[in-house]
């Protein structure tokens, strides 16, 4: 029984309705629940009087409400907040906004390795001309016409470049010369990942000798040596350049006038030209062979940069697990200086590595061949080099090119691995590609991973011939080779005697097609077999080293 | 269940003297009282204006006097010992529902602009409402019919008209008022007729089953559950009532409480999770240890002599709902 309520006395319609409009003041409403609690009759009045409620709903309406409105989406803080939402998008969209025309901007101006350490050096009349031989020294043209230029250029994904040398230096070119880069073409790769990878074509010859900063990839053959010299940068004067399309080339080669055309990139395509980096640029005329000029590049990058520099594919697991700042290979021999100056050395193409104890002091920063008395001489025709650093997303081929430069006039590419049944590659294979219609014939070699390659192909139908010592000889026939097309042709070798040949008709549908613009590497076979190479290393405090294993290292 | 014949009867004194005196003391305390709970003239200007009295066609000494006599009959929202303060006064007058109160108190005194503005205003909810509740539509329309007519004063009270209207405080709605008095009418008619029909079994406690002896442990946990119920705080007896006895749904019980279902849902478990833990406090102070006690609560409860509905609330009569699915089942 309720304390508040006499026996037989129950709360009023007019208490049980404020109790339902929960209007009962906090003594009241207790007083009622409690009679609630005890009374079923007055609890069935409220359940009755709830339920008619609920009967009744739209009626309620006549009721003015209790709770005072929404307020509106605008008033009060609520616009306050979306306003402060806005202008942190703005905020955001604006540094971000800086920060690729920064990008850009010190793309443009500055080498590859936009680092404080990245300087160019003009060794012009300075540094030893590489030997005819090698395949460093570019090819010349024997006519003595102006020469293509085709470094690579390197788009940067990263978008944390640091804006480093900034400097831009105008080349003190002749009125040809000019006249001859300012033709400067570039073509971003197709299906490159970063897409700007190209060439760049001009008039002038520039032959790239350089004590190289990046020396990357597995090698191109037997002998074939190759590296990776410094960046340049060449960017088209007072214009800003995309950082999609900024030129950053690592390296710079000279190639017969036979070389593929490139696609023409709009910013460099007319207008004068400045290469700038950190370091002073000098092109000079070719001694022999017409407008010729060395850029030579040093190129030290940062840990930190490095691997935004260099694809995924040029780094190499080393045991130090730090980035790789410099290698090189001879094909049998890799070389690599990881960012703390340590030398590796790896003997099945990278796959495992034995660190190199140092005989010198400092920090190893740089490793490359070492330059002879058969290096830099201009006369070399066939001793044709063309790297390009960057493959984004197929693996790197070295693309042999034979010392007859009528066989090689075409843009078609010819690839592929040479390999055993059991999957195994067959390093130091010879492979033969022939032309069925004009019974031309080019040779080369497989490289420690088996790979080979054929550059600057005529159109047309070829057999390729694949033989190895142990295996019989396989043969590949009815390639077809369209213009600037790249063809893979992998070659399983069977396990036989050389005698036995296995002719397999090549299908109409190419395995793999791949514009030639891509990255290839052009090696001079011949030179590449008869020159053995001497690793040269630098350290940070200008030491330099020389060796021919990569084990035993010799002061210089 | 009427409000009028709840109040209390009349002390009557014996002595004349005494009479006397303390009418000449009542006289000076409800003329002290009067002043006190005299409103200011601007106030009930301000009030009536705002309760639109004149579209209800009560004057505004009028409206002063009803909103006088409701805050002395609520003490003005404050619990009784405490005297309300001027500011308080005027809180609570202001938190009333002014335009349903102005138009209550108009048909009250019978102004006919009043009744047509309440006939256009809640003639059909009063009759959807007597239809929900009575859940028939002939049974509403007489309800809602009787309703009107007691309304308008037909009840006649020392010569004058009264209406049930007058008792209408303001505090709630006048619809909500209206609902509940309408209920208050159809229970008490289905309680006249369910009277008719079987007195026995109405309202009549259930004679006690014969004394049969229990187990000891029995007898105890009687009396544990006994003692736990006593000391349950108002709502959570009317929580455990109205889910227990009257079988209303978690639904009912949070919309008539205002909160949430899941707030009831949680209220009850943690309710019962109590009561059980309270249970075995007073089984073990009665003497059984912590095993004996968790085995009489696991006794079968059609064991225990215990009157839940007893323990629980004074009436002995089932739940409304419960009545009548008893009488349709008869019916039936």
């Amino acid at each position: 029984m309720s304390e508040h309520f006499q026996p037989g006395q129950h709360p009023d319609a007019d208490r049980l309705s404020a109790f339902a409009d929960n209007a009962l003041p906090a003594h009241e409403r207790q007083e009622t629940l409690a009679h609630l609690a005890q009374c079923a009759g007055c609890r069935s009045v409220v359940y009755l009087a709830q339920e008619a409620a609920l009967e009744d709903l739209p009626t309620l309406e006549l009721v003015p409400p209790t709770r005072p409105m929404r307020k509106p989406w605008f008033a009060g803080w609520a616009l306050a907040w979306r306003a402060a939402a806005a202008f942190a998008c703005l905020v955001l969209a604006a540094l971000y906004t800086h920060h690729l025309l920064l990008r850009g901007s010190n793309v443009a101006s500055t080498s590859i390795a936009s680092n404080p350490s990245t300087h160019v050096e003009s060794k012009v009349g300075q540094q030893p001309l590489p030997p005819k031989d090698t395949a460093r020294q570019v090819n010349q043209r024997p006519s003595g016409k102006a020469a293509t230029v085709v470094p690579e250029e390197r788009k940067s994904s990263s978008s944390s470049y640091a804006v480093h040398g900034t400097t831009v230096q105008t080349l003190p070119l002749s009125g040809r010369q000019v006249s001859e880069l300012s033709q400067l073409q570039m073509t971003p790769a197709p299906g490159s990942r970063n897409g700007a990878i190209g060439k760049f074509t001009a008039g002038g010859r520039v032959q790239g000798n350089a004590p190289a900063g990046y020396a990357g990839g597995i090698g191109a053959g037997q002998g074939a040596d190759f590296n990776h010299v410094a960046g340049v940068t060449a960017k088209k004067n007072t214009v800003p350049l995309r950082p999609e399309v900024n030129a950053s080339a690592s390296a710079i080669f000279t190639t017969p006038a036979a070389a593929p055309p490139a696609a023409t990139s709009p910013l460099l395509r007319s207008g004068p030209v400045q290469l700038s980096s950190g370091g002073p640029i000098a092109i000079r005329p070719s001694a022999q062979s017409g407008e010729m000029a060395t850029l030579s590049v040093q190129d030290i990058v940062s840990d930190s940069h490095l691997k935004q520099q260099f694809p995924q594919q040029m780094q190499f697991h080393l045991p130090s697990h730090l980035p790789t700042v410099s290698t090189i290979s001879n094909a049998r021999l890799i070389l690599a200086i990881d960012s703390g100056g340590t030398l590796f050395a790896s003997q099945d193409a990278g796959k495992r590595w034995k660190s190199i104890s140092p005989r010198w002091t400092g920090h190893a920063v740089k490793v490359n061949f070492a330059p002879n008395a058969s290096y830099g001489t201009m006369e070399a025709p066939t001793a044709t080099k063309m790297q390009i650093s960057r493959v984004p997303a197929a693996p790197q081929y070295s693309i042999q090119n034979v010392p007859q430069a009528q066989a090689t006039m075409g843009n078609a590419t010819l690839t592929g691995v040479v390999t055993d049944r059991t999957g195994a590659v067959i390093p130091n294979a010879t492979v033969i590609a022939a032309n069925a219609v004009t019974a031309q014939s080019i040779t080369a070699k497989t490289d420690g991973a088996g790979r080979y390659g054929f550059g600057n192909l005529k159109p047309g139908v070829y057999t390729v011939t694949a033989r190895s010592p142990g295996f019989s000889t396989q043969t590949l026939t009815g390639i077809e080779m369209a213009d600037s097309q790249a063809v893979v042709r992998n070659i399983a070798l069977d396990i036989g005697a050389a005698t036995q040949t296995v002719t397999v008709q090549a299908e109409n549908s190419s395995i793999q097609t791949e514009s030639t613009n891509l990255n290839a590497q052009i090696v001079d076979q011949e030179a590449a077999n008869v020159h053995p190479a001497v690793f040269e290393l630098t350290t940070e405090t200008g030491e330099v080293w020389t060796s021919t294993d990569g084990r035993h290292w010799k002061h210089k | 269940m009427d409000a009028a014949s709840s109040q209390p009867g009349d002390l009557v004194l014996a002595l004349e003297s005494a009479s006397e005196a303390c009418s000449a003391f009542d006289a000076e305390l409800n003329a002290a009282s009067a002043v006190q709970d005299a409103i200011p003239e601007g106030l009930v200007a301000e009030l009536w204006l705002k309760a639109e009295g004149q579209a209800s066609g009560i004057t505004q000494s009028e409206f002063g006097v009803a909103l006088a006599a409701i805050g002395k009959k609520c003490n003005y929202a404050l619990p009784a010992p405490i005297l309300p303060a001027s500011a308080q006064r005027e809180e609570f007058y202001r938190t009333l529902r002014l335009q349903d109160l102005a138009l209550a108190q108009a048909c009250a005194l019978g102004r006919d602009v009043a009744w047509q503005r309440f006939l256009t205003l809640y003639r059909g909810p009063i009759t959807r409402a007597a239809i929900a509740i009575s859940k028939s539509s002939t049974l509403g329309s007489d309800l809602a019919d009787s309703l009107y007519s007691e309304l308008f004063g037909l009840k006649e009270r020392g010569g004058q008209r009264v209406s049930p209207l007058a008792s209408y405080s303001g505090r709630g709605s006048l619809l909500s008022w209206l609902r509940s008095t309408l209920a208050q009418r159809h229970f008490d008619h289905h309680r006249r007729t369910h009277r008719e029909t079987s007195l026995e079994t109405i309202d009549m406690p259930a004679t006690a089953p014969p004394s049969t002896p229990l187990p000891e442990e029995l007898n105890l946990l009687s009396g544990a559950v006994a003692r736990t119920l006593k000391v349950l705080d108002s709502e959570d007896c009317f929580l455990l009532s109205s889910y227990y006895l009257d079988r209303h749904t978690l639904l009912d019980i949070a919309r008539l409480l205002k909160v949430h279902e899941a707030t009831i849902s949680r209220r009850l478990k943690r309710l019962v999770g109590e009561l059980h833990k309270q249970l075995l406090m007073n089984l073990q102070a009665a003497g059984l240890s912590e095993r004996k006690a968790q085995e009489a609560l696991g006794a079968d409860p059609r064991d225990i002599e215990i009157n839940l509905r007893r323990l629980l609330q004074t009436s002995q009569a089932a739940a409304f709902t419960e009545q009548t699915k008893q009488i349709e089942l008869d019916s039936q």
